[in-house]
């Protein structure tokens, strides 16, 4: 079986693309034509961090569960974002795409760990 | 996408399969962003040989876990910002100061953290945060930008090396929390910042293309001052070095 790690540094890389994609090209095309302003940029953006921060402090196992029902509801937050940007919902945005980064790479980050001990010890 | 383009582009249009080359070439400078801001240089196992496995006093310790704190403050906001904060006021080579100095910290990273000669003690960890205050604070804001990706991204991943030398412990889940909370605020009031910034400039009737320019440049000022504060702690980590030695 494939361990678990690998298949999260693909998942990894899977969500820069998407954070790119959205950090790069969709926030600053609403911001120039002045649909949000930048605190709400920067509060959709600490919520994204804030709520990977939780995921690291809370003992939160994620299962598949989880996983599905925060992407699906990722991409409809995205949707919606497509065609009707509103402030509540760009930050709400934002937590959801820190819950999906908390669980994507805290397993990543666990499995580093384990690693190094084994390294260390052996 | 044409905003996101906008990074490499200058203003006059070119032909069209060249912007999405230069959007494809942008994703992957931002994914590299990304992959390196995940990816906590502080949870390495690093291979280097401590020199200091005593004890360290408490002191020692806090300065050490405020400057991991700091740097990687600076790193994440600096470049949550200048993602979002695209200015179109300056040349091609002004542009690419952003993603050279990701492409620089990559490499670095990467290549040379454990191979580079000699860079191991307090005195070059305050050189080093020194060069982090000036390339923040002189070569960016005087819009050097080769001057500023070397050194900006020199700085930051040497300050790692240095903090792994001197004994930087792994941070546990909980400490990773707080860190990336903290650093979530930090964004948030940027936010505010900036906003702030932008209605004050706009309602001095300065030019509009430049108005990204001066919001990044007004809060990498802010940043500077955090740099400044590592400083001041490499100096604290030095007289404590200094009489902790005396008194062995």
């Amino acid at each position: 079986m494939t361990p678990l790690y690998k298949t999260e540094k693909f998942n990894v890389i899977l969500l820069s693309a998407l954070f790119a994609v959205w950090y790069g090209c969709f926030i600053p095309t609403i911001l120039t034509s002045k649909m949000v302003d930048y605190s709400v940029v920067g509060l959709a953006v600490a919520g994204l961090l804030c709520s990977l921060g939780l995921f690291f402090l809370q003992a939160i196992h994620s299962s598949k569960l989880a996983f599905i029902s925060i992407s699906l509801a990722n991409a409809g937050l995205m949707a919606l974002q497509m065609v009707l940007v509103n402030n509540w919902s760009l930050i709400l945005l934002g937590i959801f795409q820190g819950l999906l980064a908390g669980i994507i790479l805290k397993p990543l980050v666990l499995n580093s760990d384990k690693y190094k001990i084994r390294h260390t010890f052996h | 996408m044409l905003p996101f383009s906008t990074y490499f582009i200058p203003e006059n249009e070119t032909l069209p399969w060249v912007n999405y080359l230069y959007i494809g070439l942008g994703l992957c400078f931002l994914i590299c962003i990304l992959i390196l801001n995940l990816i906590f240089p502080q949870m390495k196992n690093s291979s280097i040989q401590n020199e200091n496995s005593k004890q360290h006093s408490r002191l020692f310790a806090i300065s050490i876990i405020l400057i991991i704190a700091l740097l990687t403050l600076i790193e994440i906001s600096f470049f949550a910002w200048a993602i979002i904060l695209k200015d179109q006021s300056q040349s091609f080579l002004s542009q690419i100061s952003l993603p050279l100095s990701l492409l620089l910290i990559f490499f670095l990273r990467i290549k040379f953290y454990n191979s580079f000669p000699k860079i191991e003690n307090i005195g070059w960890m305050f050189v080093i945060s020194l060069g982090l205050t000036f390339s923040l604070g002189l070569f960016f804001t005087l819009g050097i930008p080769f001057i500023f990706a070397i050194a900006f991204s020199f700085s930051l991943v040497f300050m790692y090396k240095i903090m792994d030398v001197f004994g930087m412990k792994s941070l546990d889940y909980k400490q990773i929390g707080y860190l990336v909370f903290i650093i979530g605020i930090f964004i948030a009031l940027g936010g505010f910042y900036i906003q702030n910034h932008i209605e004050f400039i706009e309602s001095i009737k300065m030019p509009a293309n430049v108005i990204h320019l001066s919001a990044k440049q007004a809060w990498t000022k802010e940043l500077v001052s955090l740099a400044g504060v590592i400083v001041m702690l490499t100096g604290i980590l030095f007289l404590d070095r200094r009489r902790s030695l005396h008194i062995n």
